[in-house]
């Protein structure tokens, strides 16, 4: 599955290793020694690695591709040692009975291993000099095993005592909480307190979704920051404190926004994904994204002194945001902290409840949040605390889904706005009844009419050609995946959804 | 005539200037209550952007409104 080396890798035998007369593809990479790293001649390269967390992180990652991507099995080997220049440094391999597999499997295995196993490099510089390089090239990426120089000989047994005497963690629920997985989105008010007590619970691993920089006036409200980090990425920022915080835990941070492309692969390695996000576009899109991927979601959204905590679970009559917001809510009719004005404390709260919800769910916690919303309202101290049944004919979490989350090619089902061609066989079926204002300035393909979901529902044609069509082309896509399993075979799925319509 | 206990959310509770209070009235459903509530104080929310809960449980707006009823008016909030 994952194995150091500290000899030559012989790929050829690798890649022989792997045969199987099932395969259809096999797709290899190779991470190569090369002559210059940022400006500078390089002539050789140290690789040292912590080799238990290594192989059985390592051995992880394997695992998840083959189980996420349908493999028939992968290998991926990692030099350590000396290593000259062009000499193979890392190799991947994944099996699988079509190609489109097998090129996604590789890359996530690659990606990872990179930003997950602890493996430090070491240059050795054509000017005599040498320095210490992260195994991910420049990104901030954060891994520190248990006793590691890089803790100082820290002892983390004194490190979680205090939440270890709580019956309910002590040594098994703290190997629990090291073995969870959770993603914030949204480094603002939210995120900086949820991570911080996330980081410090000892969350295995937290990821960070964030592309802002620091601004002045982010600092009353974020605790995470300082007034050096103004200017600063808040994902690096973040990352280096949450690391100074906790050194026994693996913080990776994603620089990047959030989009309907990226979003599948960020949260796919995760467990329970928090939406500390601070706009409703992107509240839906991350719910889209948890239904289809059968993630726990804990979103939150404060208004002044008054909070909404929802938690989502991907269970029976579980109902998901889009239960709770049938229409979207027309721009205009949601407050922004920017318009509407926020207290650090009390975005703070709310954070922290998020956090506190991400750990009663890992924990098995009584109590935790499951297709609930509870309204706080700060002021007076009261809670609301609603059930958020599933909508009848709700689309995105009416058990249409396919039956596990692994990796599904959906080449052949996607089709762009573009590609659409005028036929009067053809309808576009929304998903979700849109504000009318988007939907008539959206451009629809002529000979195309929009069609609800509801009206098509039960009595779908099987030999007429549909497109389906949601927010973001997410839940449409495995939605047109499971309906062709059922035999419906010209089903489609607008690529990128209709916000990708009113773009144009 | 029947009394109904009403409690507004967000921006809707400073349209309103009060988080909550009683009102008397005949509205059949909680889509008449709401639209006699928004004539009168000026409420600028239109249904379809707030979500209704009776007695600690969201309901659709065709609901019928009995006497004693708890009613709460939540709209969207995104601040974070």
């Amino acid at each position: 599955m994952f194995t150091l080396q500290d000899t030559p890798l012989n790929t050829a035998q690798l890649a022989a290793d792997l045969a199987d007369e099932r395969a259809g593809a096999l797709v290899a990479f190779e991470g190569r020694v090369r002559n210059e790293n940022e400006g500078r001649r390089v002539h050789s390269l140290w690789y040292e690695a912590y080799p238990n967390l290594a192989i059985s992180e390592g051995t992880r990652i394997v695992e998840e591709a083959v189980t996420q991507f349908g493999l028939i099995r992968a290998a991926c080997v990692h030099r350590v040692g000396h290593l000259g220049l062009g000499d193979v440094a890392v190799w991947v391999g994944a099996l699988a009975g079509h190609r489109e597999a097998a090129f996604a499997a590789c890359r996530y295995i690659i990606d990872n291993v990179k930003k997950r196993v602890p493996i430090w490099k070491k240059e050795f510089y054509a000017d005599g000099d040498s320095g210490w390089i992260n195994a991910e090239d420049g990104s901030a990426t954060v891994r520190v095993p248990n006793e590691s120089p890089a803790a100082g000989g820290l002892s983390r047994t004194v490190y979680y005592s205090r939440q270890a005497r709580l019956p309910e963690v002590g040594e098994a629920g703290q190997a629990r909480l090291g073995e969870t997985r959770v993603l914030v989105v949204g480094l603002g008010g939210l995120g900086c307190a949820a991570a911080a007590y996330l980081a410090g619970a000892g969350i295995g691993t937290l990821g960070l979704v964030e592309d802002d920089r620091v601004e002045l006036s982010n600092l009353h409200r974020q605790p995470l920051y300082t007034i050096e980090h103004v200017g600063m990425a808040k994902v690096e920022a973040a990352a280096a404190r949450l690391h100074r915080q906790n050194p026994f835990i693996t913080v990776i941070p994603e620089r990047v926004r959030l989009t309907a492309e990226n979003s599948e692969a960020l949260a796919r390695g995760y467990d329970i994904i928090l939406d500390c996000t601070d706009n409703l576009e992107t509240k839906f899109l991350l719910n889209d994204v948890a239904v289809v991927l059968r993630k726990k979601m804990i979103h939150a959204a404060v208004y002044q002194y008054e909070g909404h905590l929802f938690g989502y679970v991907p269970q029976e009559n579980v109902g998901c945001l889009r239960c709770l917001w049938h229409t979207l809510p027309e721009p205009g009719c949601v407050g922004a902290c920017a318009d509407v004005g926020v207290l650090g404390a009390f975005v703070g709260v709310l954070g922290t409840m998020q956090a506190a919800e991400a750990l009663k769910q890992a924990l098995e916690l009584p109590g935790a949040l499951q297709g609930e919303v509870v309204i706080h309202d700060f002021l007076r101290h009261t809670a609301k605390r609603l059930r958020v049944p599933r909508r009848v004919n709700c689309p995105t979490c009416g058990g249409e889904y396919l039956p596990s989350t692994r990796y599904y090619d959906f080449t052949e089902i996607e089709v762009t706005a573009q590609s659409l061609t005028q036929s009067s066989e053809v309808a576009l079926v929304l998903l979700e009844d849109t504000d009318k204002s988007l939907r008539s300035t959206a451009v629809l393909p002529r000979g195309f009419t929009w069609v609800p979901w509801e009206h098509v529902k039960g009595a779908f044609p099987k030999d007429k050609r549909l497109v389906l069509c949601c927010e973001y082309g997410l839940r449409s896509k495995y939605l047109a995946y499971a309906l062709r399993q059922q035999g419906f075979a010209h089903v489609y799925s607008l690529k990128g959804g209709w916000r990708s319509l009113s773009a144009r | 005539m029947k009394t109904v206990h009403v409690e507004y959310y967000a921006a809707l509770r400073e349209q309103r200037g009060v988080p909550s209070e009683y009102v008397s009235c005949d509205a059949a459903t909680v889509h008449d209550l709401y639209e006699r509530l928004s004539a009168q104080h000026g409420l600028r929310f239109t249904p379809r952007n707030l979500r209704v809960a009776v007695n600690d449980a969201f309901v659709e707006w065709n609901h019928t409104l009995k006497d004693g009823d708890r009613v709460v008016f939540i709209p969207p909030v995104a601040g974070g």
